[in-house]
């Protein structure tokens, strides 16, 4: 085959009359739109358009279409001038492919994602293969941004207002079989057939499409628009929703361009991009992107030769171990779930039963599905299965005699090269390993609860892991969906231990006499999903006490926990699950503070005095800097490889509002100074303790080798914008 | 006609029993009336590798027996297989020999170990009688061809017209399974028969009754079934099935002899007391050769001696086992008296006895088995010490290896020789002869 090449990325070839137009990653990763790659675009089209063709297909390669532009690109943009340039660049750009007199076809394979479906959506046709790599979407609103190269004017018109809206306010990826439903595209193939498929397209001319009566009624009338508007305003602002800008740009944006008629307002979309790129959000936003794709290759760094577990024993089917196996069932994994309790046991499944029904219920997956996966989880009182397992995972109460006894008897029977992993939160693993003939099989494996639900497992190296059994275990972290973030052995590693004192402050500023609502709004004001005293109450106060008591023990100059963590859990006043903590909760539901734990706080004698009563900042601050010093303090110690990855455990694991780019990086943005003279005030006029957190500060602010400092590496092309 | 065989002495060709397990045996219509015979089955698959710690990519074949899988499960065991996580690669095969379904699939694959096929397989049997469907009759059905047939409106509505309610009456798969064809009787029929020949009274058949109850749970309550019997978790509630649910404690004779006879209502004895229970239930048991279960380090429980299966007049079928039992124990060299256990099972208990009154007949003995005198009936301590299917119950394609697995869990401290037997329905009787080491 002739072709006609364009530097590295592009490639154009003539297949009787029809042009094809070729993107390939010249390092065989995925296409995305950068420098290189658009400049050479640019060339390509010129070609098309002087040479006439009867038709175009424009395709990708093996492994995927167009996984979007480089977020380095967008990293780099500093204002929003220039950001609105580059919206505009790639809407000359697609517009000159969507003028073509000819007609246009996007054979799409793999990712077609933000910039690649925007440039999809210039063309007249669309065929995608059924293979399950293939996944379209605008995930634009999960960096902060919004689809700036005509996304938002010509997603609306194809899909319709509903549809186009739900999908970039998702940032949702649809695989073939939905995309079609949506009429996102025109046809559905077998991979192999793809190219033929596209090249015959070509001879049906032009499209003509129109929208069923009621999409048209909501996409192309001011009435319907008004509906739609009011109804997604509404879910706009619920939660955390206030703290991002993206989303009602998104919609202003949208509507602005049905508004202005066919022609659509191209720049209201390069304006509004301009502004959400240059902002502080969408710079965080990216960061944490680029570090969670970091936490995914962690296993990779660690050891590429890793293999996936296929065959895992979960011991210990609490809530910690029932959510583990259930997730590892759902992923594939045949996962026997040992435990002494038949209830516990019934309850395990019937959990992943339940989940799985509503799936299937809403059509998420087939009925063989959900049976392969009820398959995948065998419930036994019976300790055995461990020849054929790559993992065995003990998830059982913080007994270390249980926990070796377990690790002993499986040690004798696994095969060879079994990954032993514990989810300890507080128990050392060195002692854990004592006796065990392969000490460097085991690694801690720690997931947060509920583990259905939570993103991030802290993967605990010892002293004697073995990188080989990290990258496994890391690896089995990405499998099952979740972001692997490496953490060196030491009490509450490294969430629970910056956790400790935001729970500590939160405690102390309730026996002040701050009020339960006061803390918690301030909490969330500030981005926290939850307030510290609902965490509490979902964590259960027993939890938490067991914890705070490990950590006064570790760090006892600064972590040493208030008597009211025992006194409540004394008091079985365990929160959500004893349905009565710090607040009462019906149905599962939170209802108001809980009176009982009030009179607690007072009948005991928890209540102090306090020199000042603190405002929101003074709240705000007390919460949270403690947490930044002892981020900072585990840094220094090596307890987390960079400050990147500590900010992502900290946004993953608690919930640390994102858009702030997580506890150092929100800091620095205030910065040190600040932070080391707020703290100074602090301890002067509450909490002593808070002295120490100051010199954490002060020791970072002025010490000039910054070892621990090392930002997300550039050179690594990131993609999915 | 007889065939037997008795099974060479060679390690790598003897075939045994390393580990085994089944779900409780649960009446039709209870706690399994949701699953299907493969949901049954899958539960005991996986347990049995995981029991034996073996991969199970080191299983050669699979092989189950079945009566009455749902059109959706054609080949069951394969749909078992894959569902339990074993490879693809490996193959599996279901087998029907009625209820000596359970025995076939051992015999299957014992055969392929003697002649060297493979040497590791999953075999057992599943059934869940729940799942029988009712079917629509034959005018229904046609109903609904002339319906497909149907072009144009008034064709339909023609159709349509000749509908009526009787044709809604449905066929029961259940009925219909456990009616001879040949002979046009329902297995009870054939227990009556049995009663009338060998003059075995309502009385005597209740006391049998009443015993295989005591029997099986006084083994409950001793904890014997601990080790045969593993907990389930119905998906997708998690509810858990723990124990059998048929053995009654507070049986008693009154209560017993109060039932009505259930397929001759007027001059019958056999009654719902004294007959097993339409049953669900799955059991699996992990076979290889001798020489390669050592090579594994794994305990042997149980050696397959010989077997054999016989065939005869169909409406006295439960008379089987007094056929088969005996030809399985000459194929081994045994006689009555070399038997440490007896495992015959219980379809009625007019049959069980019957069995026993033949072979210590001598007439029988003389007539059928070509003896000087009677073979010699088992010592009744010796015969279902964990009680039968009159109590447990006899989810039919699964019944024969249940019955292996009991006998050589009962042997595991004594040791010793167990000979293993059913009626069939159809007309066969089937035994296998297992010896267990001390």
């Amino acid at each position: 085959m002739s072709g006609e090449s364009f530097g590295d990325w592009v490639t154009l070839e003539d297949q009787g009359g029809v042009l094809l137009l070729r993107l390939a990653d010249p390092s065989g990763n995925y296409f995305v739109f950068n420098a290189a790659s658009v400049e050479e675009l640019e060339k390509a089209i010129s070609a098309i358009e002087s040479r006439g063709p009867k038709g175009l297909v424009v395709i990708g390669t093996e492994r995927g279409f167009i996984a979007g532009a480089d977020v380095n690109m967008l990293l780099a943009v500093d204002n929003e001038k220039s950001a609105a340039e580059m919206s505009r660049r790639g809407h000359a750009l697609f517009g000159r492919l969507a003028r073509l007199a000819c007609p246009t076809v996007a054979a799409i394979h793999g990712p077609c994602l933000g910039g690649g479906l925007e440039l999809a959506l210039s063309l007249d046709w669309r065929i995608a293969t059924k293979a399950k790599e293939t996944k379209l979407g605008l995930p634009e609103v999960r960096l902060g941004i919004l689809p700036g190269w005509g996304g938002t004017q010509r997603l609306p018109r194809l899909v319709g207002l509903p549809n186009a809206l739900d999908m970039m306010l998702k940032g949702s990826q649809l695989d073939g079989s939905r995309a079609l439903k949506r009429k996102l595209i025109d046809r559905l193939v077998p991979k192999e057939w793809l190219l033929d498929k596209a090249i015959e397209q070509v001879s049906r001319g032009k499209p003509r499409r129109k929208l069923p009566p009621i999409v048209r009624f909501l996409s192309f009338t001011g009435i319907g628009r008004g509906i739609v508007r009011r109804k997604v305003e509404k879910t706009l602002s619920a939660g955390q929703g206030r703290f991002f800008a993206a989303p009602p740009q998104i919609l202003d944006v949208t509507l602005r361009g049905l508004a202005a008629g066919p022609a659509g307002d191209f720049e209201a979309e390069a304006i509004g991009l301009g502004k959400l790129t240059a902002s502080a959000t969408c710079k965080n936003l990216i960061r944490l992107f680029l570090e969670s794709e970091k936490a995914r290759k962690l296993s990779r760094d660690l050891d590429p030769s890793a293999p996936a577990v296929q065959r895992a024993v979960v011991v210990g089917a609490g809530v910690m171990g029932a959510g583990i196996a259930g997730v590892m069932a759902k992923r594939g994994i045949h996962t026997r779930l040992v435990d002494l309790s038949a209830e516990a046991l019934s309850r395990a499944v019937g959990r992943l039963g339940k989940a799985m029904r509503k799936s299937l219920k809403r059509r998420q997956i087939k009925p063989h599905e959900y049976q392969a996966t009820m398959d995948r989880l065998t419930a036994s009182t019976k300790l055995a299965g461990f020849t054929g397992a790559d993992v065995v995972l003990e998830a059982v109460a913080e007994n270390m005699d249980l926990k070796r006894k377990i690790f002993g008897d499986a040690a004798s029977r696994v095969s060879h090269g079994t990954l032993l992993c514990t989810n300890t939160s507080s128990l050392p693993l060195s002692e854990m390993a004592e006796g065990l003939p392969h000490p460097d099989r085991l690694v801690g494996l720690h997931f947060f609860n509920p583990p259905e639900k939570m993103p991030l497992v802290e993967v605990i190296r010892y002293e004697h892991s073995s990188d080989t059994a990290l990258a496994r275990a890391a690896r089995l972290a990405a499998d099952l969906g979740k972001f692997p973030v490496l953490v060196r052995e030491c009490a509450g590693f490294l969430v629970n231990r910056c956790l400790s004192p935001y729970l500590g402050q939160a405690v102390l500023l309730l026996e002040e006499g701050v009020t339960v609502e006061r803390i918690d709004e301030v909490a969330t004001d500030f981005g926290m999903p939850m307030g510290p005293l609902h965490l509490l109450d979902v964590v259960g106060w027993d939890v938490a006490a067991s914890v705070c008591r490990v950590m006064g023990d570790a760090f006892p100059e600064r972590m040493e926990p208030s008597g009211y963590f025992d006194a409540m859990r004394d008091a079985g006043l365990l929160g959500e699950k004893s349905r009565s903590g710090i607040y009462r909760y019906e149905k599962g539901k939170k209802q108001g503070v809980n009176g009982t734990a009030l009179a607690l706080l007072r009948d005991k004698g928890f209540t102090r005095s306090s020199a000042a009563t603190p405002d929101a900042a003074d709240i705000r601050d007390r919460l949270l800097l403690p947490l930044v010093a002892e981020a900072y303090r585990c840094l220094d110690e090596g307890i987390v490889d960079s400050e990147g990855q500590c900010d992502l455990a900290m946004v993953m694991g608690i919930g640390f509002p994102p858009h702030l780019g997580g506890p150092i990086t929100w800091a620095q943005a205030r910065s040190l100074d600040e932070v080391e003279g707020r703290l100074q005030i602090l301890s002067g006029r509450y909490d002593q303790r808070l002295a120490q957190a100051a010199r954490v500060i002060e020791a970072v602010r002025t010490s000039d080798t910054t070892a621990s400092k090392e930002s997300v590496s550039a050179s690594e092309p990131a993609r999915h914008a | 006609m007889t065939t037997s065989l008795r099974f060479p002495d060679a390690p790598e060709q003897r075939p045994v029993i390393v580990a085994g397990a089944r779900t409780p045996w649960i009446k039709s219509g209870t706690a399994f009336k949701k699953s299907s015979a493969a949901d049954l089955g899958v539960q005991v698959v996986r347990e049995v590798l995981a029991r034996a710690e073996l991969h199970s990519a080191d299983v050669d074949e699979v092989v189950l027996g079945c009566v009455g899988p749902l059109a959706k499960e054609a080949n069951i065991a394969r749909v078992v297989a894959l569902r339990a996580g074993i490879p693809a690669e490996t193959p599996a095969f279901t087998v029907q020999r009625n209820c000596a379904s359970g025995f076939q699939a051992i015999e299957d694959a014992a055969r392929r170990i003697v002649t060297g096929e493979g040497s590791v397989y999953v075999v057992g049997g599943t059934e869940c009688m729940s799942s029988y469907p009712l079917m629509f009759g034959d005018r229904m059905t046609a109903l609904f061809e002339r319906m497909f047939k149907s072009r144009s409106f008034m064709q339909r509505v023609k159709t349509l017209l000749s509908f009526r309610l009787s044709m809604l009456k449905p066929r029961i798969a259940l009925v219909e399974g456990l009616t001879d064809p040949t002979c046009g009787m329902i297995m009870g029929l054939t227990a009556e028969k049995l009663a009338n020949e060998w003059g075995i009274s309502r009385d005597e058949q209740d006391r049998f009754a009443l015993e295989s109850h005591r029997r099986a749970s006084r083994a409950w309550e001793a904890g014997a079934f601990a080790d045969e019997v593993l907990d389930v978790f119905l998906a997708p509630d998690g509810t858990a099935v723990s124990a059998d649910n048929g053995p009654r404690k507070d049986q008693s004779l009154e209560q017993l002899g109060k039932l009505r006879p259930f397929f001759d209502r007027h001059e019958g004895t056999v009654t719902v007391g004294n007959a097993c229970p339409v049953t669900d239930g799955a059991v699996a048991l992990l076979m290889m050769s001798e020489a390669e279960a050592k090579r594994r380090g794994l305990a042997i429980r149980g050696k397959l001696v010989s077997s054999a299966v016989v065939g005869l007049d169909p409406s006295i079928m439960g008379l089987g086992p007094a056929l088969a039992a005996p030809a399985a124990l000459r194929a081994a060299g045994c006689t009555s008296k070399d038997v440490d256990l007896w495992e015959i099972n219980e379809a009625f208990a007019a049959q069980a006895i019957a069995c026993q009154k033949a072979l210590d007949s001598n007439d029988f003995g003389r007539n059928q088995l070509g003896l000087d005198g009677a073979f010699g009936a088992p010592d009744p301590a010796k015969l279902n010490r964990r009680g039968g299917a009159i109590a447990l119950g006899h989810p039919i394609g699964a019944t024969g290896a249940r019955l292996v697995l009991t006998a050589i869990d009962q042997l595991r401290e004594s040791g010793g020789l167990s000979v293993t037997t059913a009626c069939v329905g159809g007309g066969q009787g089937a035994a296998q002869v297992w010896e267990v080491a001390a």
